[in-house]
């Protein structure tokens, strides 16, 4: 029988691949937008045509139930997931955007996908039967991806980016194009310029202290702070990804018993 | 013993060394690749360190005089919709918004009003609609100077 941590995680990456799928399906491009692009020789405008997406939908909702409930991995489950979304992404990159296009809320489900998938793939004689090296490799890259989230940002704009016009600024925006939505907190965080820096300085701090995800002791604190992060950027600006919060969760309770599922 | 395990050289953990490759490697093909799914560096805002920005232009819809949307009306009658398209303009002045989506916007609505025209037999539409840019100026001090400038002006029926 599956430890109960190593069931939750699952149950809690399954969610993060459900939500996350939703998310793809609104972001895929019309047929009529796609025009006569194809996506491996196939047709794009027939890739996203109601009865290819329904029934893509259920053969997620049959591997995300293996998944789930099977208490080792599979490999052709695992890969089968993260090539529904490697193709939903080519899809949106046919956006004139380009990648650019590709809605973020699927990169942490499907990293870990790939990763669960590597390290699904036993050799002869492999003593390792279980979850363990999977999810090891799924927290480095998820780790992984919030530690670029902070590079990237003084990569581009140096220490600029903590400078204080630029987060109020920001939540201005917000407050102007979405009078409905948490006005009284971001017309309060506005008002007060010395938050910018330190908001921002936080921000950096969580992403670039990602790396901890790496110690399997610290990766429930790390999913406490990455949470905090996340429902912060939401409230302020609008941007939530609960697929990344459920992941980070997921992955973090998986840990606790991953070294004997 | 350590807080982590029985050791205080992390690295002495076979798991931590395995998550630690895995950041490495993960982390190592986002440099080379860049965004190409299932790699990215998660360039979210991440040039806004580049320049301190002291304005921005975010696109608003008023609809009789109140925050509206778009996309709940028809039929409209007006000037040109390429009157709500001022986001080369702005690119050009660098007064543009933050976001990529509020920046799109302006095409989005643009394109919704040059699709739904009122046919010539129609009447005016009961409401009045209102497409404009408000026009952010950060002041030394924190302060912020709003000015809105309405780029379009006209009527719509609701969507039926």
């Amino acid at each position: 029988m599956a430890a109960p941590m190593s069931r939750w995680g699952r149950w809690l990456v399954g969610a993060s691949i459900a939500v996350a799928w939703m998310g793809a399906l609104d972001g895929v491009p019309g047929p009529v937008k796609l025009g006569d692009a194809a996506v491996f020789g196939v047709p794009a405008a027939r890739l996203v045509s109601a009865p290819v997406l329904v029934v893509a939908t259920l053969v997620l909702l049959a591997l995300l139930a293996r998944f789930v409930v099977r208490s080792r991995p599979e490999t052709p489950v695992l890969a089968g997931l993260f090539a529904l979304f490697f193709v939903v992404a080519r899809l949106e990159a046919l956006d004139p955007l380009g990648e650019a296009a590709i809605g973020h809320g699927k990169f942490l489900p499907g990293v870990i996908l790939l990763a669960l998938t590597v390290g699904s793939v036993r050799g002869r004689g492999d003593p390792d039967s279980g979850w363990a090296r999977g999810v090891d490799l799924a927290a480095g890259t998820a780790a992984a991806l919030y530690v670029w989230a902070g590079a990237i940002k003084l990569w581009e704009g140096g220490l600029g980016w903590a400078v204080a016009a630029n987060l109020p600024m920001l939540v201005h925006e917000r407050v102007l194009a979405e009078p409905d939505s948490f006005v009284a907190l971001r017309t309060w965080v506005v008002e007060r310029p010395a938050l910018g820096p330190l908001l921002a300085w936080v921000v950096l701090g969580i992403e670039l202290g990602g790396v901890a995800f790496v110690v399997p002791a610290l990766r429930v604190p790390f999913a406490v702070a990455a949470t905090a992060m996340h429902l912060g950027i939401g409230l302020l600006v609008g941007y939530a990804y609960p697929e990344w919060i459920l992941a980070m969760w997921g992955l973090a309770l998986w840990s606790r018993d991953a070294a004997t599922s | 013993m350590s807080l982590f395990g029985p050791s205080w050289n992390l690295l002495d953990d076979a798991r931590v060394r395995r998550a630690a490759t895995a950041l490495v490697l993960y982390g190592a093909a986002c440099g080379i690749v860049g965004e190409w799914f299932p790699f990215t560096r998660v360039p979210m805002f991440s040039g806004l360190g580049a320049r301190v920005r002291t304005v921005a232009a975010v696109p608003v819809v008023r609809i009789d005089g109140q925050q509206g949307a778009i996309w709940d009306y028809e039929r409209f009658r007006g000037p040109d919709a390429d009157d709500i398209e001022p986001w080369e303009r702005c690119r050009a002045n660098g007064v543009c918004g933050s976001f990529p989506s509020s920046n799109a916007r302006d095409l989005e609505i643009a394109a919704w009003v040059r699709e739904r025209p009122a046919a010539a037999a129609d009447p005016d539409g009961p409401h009045r609609v209102e497409v404009a840019y408000v026009l952010l100026r950060a002041l030394p001090g924190g302060e912020y100077e709003e000015q809105e400038q309405v780029v379009w002006t006209g009527t719509a029926w609701p969507r039926r």
